[in-house]
């Protein structure tokens, strides 16, 4: 995996669109359990995720290859900073919820478990959620994909009730456990 | 609907579904990054840093091949429309800092927004004609007295939106 990471870094300075999603799925899932197990909450762990995504893209510049793993160390590093960056954030707002007994787990403790079949699941859950009513649609769009919206707004914008609303949620929701039966050992395993 | 079928909540498609929204996002934090690299490549080939901001971002935008939409969405400007408010002072932080502008040019560029509102556009065009004689270090002090000479000719409305402009860049900064 490795030697693929190192060249998924020379495309992505070559400003490849291919490499995008590939960069995305391979270390998307696992900067997450990076950030989770230095005792972040999950919300926390995602959105850093993201950020540290979107820094790689913009450092990539300075990635120098240096041995094996370089790619996979480079990024965890990054991802390092980031969390020791929001560590002395957290540490100035004890609003935040910080714990402190967790925090300091920053070391390079990076993983190279293999995500492959990320991309499967998504388009999937994707096609899936494309196959059902529109009203449906739009609701699981609402509640889980494109926001996280209360029923009580969801509601509002389709024009039905509150309760209306987490009816037919969890109607739809028994239509995709239909269609993606196969998924749930995948399903439990990400629980 | 039975209470039993409300009862079966289908944990493990809500757990796909979260999934299927990390991942997603994971993606659109690529392509954001790959488009501000973009820009970040861009950026070294402008002609002249003495443009105002919405000018400068439009051109920086064109010059790098990417969509006005997906930078005024992941910088946070209101529209396309670029209106001189207090979310633009965010945003211009934001996409300033990820371009690695300082401060001082970011704010400058800011204040020739605000000039070129006016209908003063004898400052940027005295700008430009200072940077490509090469005197860029010097018109920095020498822009900022025009404009500081120009402002006193403002509205009191415009110095007052100027001031939240630069205050909410400020604080996007980390400054105050």
């Amino acid at each position: 995996m490795s030697e693929l990471t190192d060249a998924l870094a020379v495309r992505m300075r070559e400003l490849d669109p291919s490499a995008v999603e590939e960069f995305s799925r391979s270390f998307g899932p696992r900067l997450r359990r990076y950030f989770l197990k230095s005792g972040l909450p999950q919300a926390d762990a995602e959105e850093l995720s993201y950020t540290c995504i979107t820094k790689v893209w913009m450092q990539i510049e300075r990635f120098a290859p240096d041995g094996p793993n370089a790619f996979d160390r480079w990024v965890f590093r990054l991802a390092r900073n980031l969390r020791a960056d929001e560590y002395r954030r957290r540490r100035r707002s004890p609003s935040l919820g910080f714990d402190d007994e967790r925090a300091p787990v920053v070391d390079e403790d990076w993983d190279t478990e293999d995500r492959s079949g990320s991309t499967e699941l998504v388009v999937r859950v994707r096609d899936a959620v494309a196959s059902l009513e529109p009203k449906d649609r739009e609701l699981i769009n609402l509640r889980y994909l494109q926001s996280q919206e209360r029923f009580a707004e969801i509601g509002l914008k389709l024009g039905m009730t509150e309760e209306a609303a987490r009816v037919r949620c969890h109607r739809a929701l028994g239509k995709l456990r239909d269609k993606l039966k196969d998924l749930q050992p995948l399903a439990e395993g990400l629980a | 609907m039975a209470d039993q079928d409300l009862n079966e909540a289908p944990e493990w498609v809500e757990s796909l579904l979260h999934e299927a929204r990390f991942q997603s996002g994971c993606d659109a934090a690529s392509s954001d990054g790959l488009m501000l690299l973009k820009l970040v490549r861009a950026d070294g080939g402008q002609s002249s840093p003495w443009i105002s901001a919405p000018r400068y971002l439009r051109g920086l935008v064109a010059a790098a091949g990417v969509r006005l939409a997906d930078v005024v969405r992941w910088a946070g400007f209101t529209d396309e429309a670029l209106a001189l408010d207090s979310a633009f002072g965010r945003a211009w932080a934001r996409l300033t800092e990820a371009l690695g502008c300082g401060d001082a040019m970011a704010l400058l560029r800011l204040r020739l927004a605000f000039a070129e509102e006016y209908g003063d556009f004898a400052i940027p065009i005295a700008a430009r004609k200072d940077a490509a004689a090469g005197r860029d270090q010097h018109s920095v002090s020498e822009i900022t007295a025009m404009l500081e000479a120009s402002t006193a000719d403002w509205t009191p409305a415009l110095i007052e939106r100027l001031r939240r402009c630069e205050e909410a860049f400020l604080a996007a900064r980390g400054d105050v």
